[in-house]
């Protein structure tokens, strides 16, 4: 057994999804999400050996970050204008014809995307930490050195994500309503 | 009266930047028991924290709710990476068995640890042929008794032999015996 390939195959199976996921809410754009996470897996095999495999989760979630900063910094320099906002929204009424109760679960789904969409629309600090704690799943402290700020900073910066996410979803019922 | 002063003063329709944090938290599952009855007794005489609370609460279920979005399948396929052409090793694998895949380790401590349980719980209930291990332990005892109190006889016949009996009953009548021998040897010589 190789060792190396044994390795990088569990890391994969393991942080695939969070990597994408992470780009996709990063980035907002499936492109260049597949794009970021391609790059993450090729730094993944090239680094291999150089990583423990207990610390790798906050390194690999590291560099995804700092990959989807750059895509971000690149996309501002050429004015890059996407609008794949609908995809989940599309994806998430297409996957409701499987469901028991339809109606019941178009509105689950829709509900979902709303929030997925208003995740979008947080500036950049609070997206990562709101999407690392809440989707990802990872602790303050390791948020805190995924995104090198002190751990009360990151308390901060979540408490602000939650208010302005419900800001936004109140705006976005008003404005529905109306 | 505590409630009181968790509202701003200029305005008692907005909420305090502390009671919202105190709602975000609980909504969201991060505040602990004693911080979850404080807003259950505040919201119960407040109808805009209530609502505030609901309204926080149907956001974080939608958002605990969020799976990670699936990577597609061709990103993967699509890299195709060489493999490394190393020599097998038994170290290596041994290595990868414990550290890349955590799974064996605990399995393999699972039923070490099993084993060793059980072979104590065993231990502790093992049987000679129907007895239990405290009846084979009294009979262990008792047969050492037994054998210290055949000891003692032995060592006080012993004692009699060697103390009473040898030199007063064989050693005395032998020397007797040799000296009338020797006496009747000396009385012949004289006579010769």
């Amino acid at each position: 057994m190789k060792l190396a390939q044994t390795k990088y195959n569990f890391l994969i199976q393991q942080y695939k999804n969070n990597i994408y996921s992470y780009s996709l809410y990063m980035l907002h754009n499936k492109a260049d999400a597949e794009d970021v996470t391609q790059e993450m897996l090729i730094k993944i095999w090239k680094n291999v050996n150089c990583f423990n495999i207990l610390s790798a989760k906050a390194w690999i979630i590291k560099s995804t970050h700092n990959l989807c900063v750059d895509c971000l910094r690149k996309r501002k320099a050429f004015s890059y204008k996407e609008c794949s906002i609908d995809d989940y929204l599309s994806e998430s009424i297409m996957d409701c014809s499987s469901g028991n109760d339809p109606q019941n679960l178009t509105h689950i789904k829709m509900l979902t995307s709303r929030v997925k969409e208003t995740i979008q629309l947080l500036p950049e600090k609070l997206k990562s930490v709101f999407v690392l704690y809440e989707i990802q799943g990872l602790r303050y402290k390791e948020i805190s050195k995924v995104l090198d700020m002190p751990i009360n900073s990151v308390k901060v910066y979540l408490f602000r994500a939650r208010k302005q996410l419900q800001k936004e979803l109140k705006c976005y019922e008003e404005h529905e309503i109306v | 009266m505590k409630s009181m002063k968790l509202f701003k003063p200029e305005n008692n329709l907005s909420l305090s930047e502390e009671i919202e944090d105190l709602i975000i938290k609980t909504a969201y599952k991060d505040s602990n028991i004693w911080e979850w009855i404080k807003l259950k007794i505040l919201s119960a005489g407040n109808d805009e924290i209530k609502k505030l609370w609901d309204e926080y609460r149907s956001t974080a279920e939608s958002v605990h709710s969020i799976e990670p979005e699936k990577c597609p399948e061709n990103i993967i396929k699509n890299l195709s990476i060489e493999s490394f052409s190393e020599k097998p090793s038994l170290i290596r694998d041994l290595y990868t068995a414990i550290f890349v895949k955590p799974i064996f380790t605990a399995a393999a401590i699972t039923i070490l640890t099993a084993v060793i349980i059980t072979s104590v719980i065993l231990k502790n209930n093992y049987e000679y042929e129907g007895y239990k291990k405290a009846e084979v332990e009294l009979a262990e005892r008792q047969t050492q008794y037994a054998l210290s109190v055949i000891g003692k006889v032995f060592k006080s016949t012993k004692r009699t032999l060697v103390d009473d009996i040898i030199p007063v009953k064989v050693s005395k009548p032998i020397n007797q015996g040799i000296e009338t021998v020797n006496k009747l040897f000396k009385s012949e010589g004289e006579i010769k």
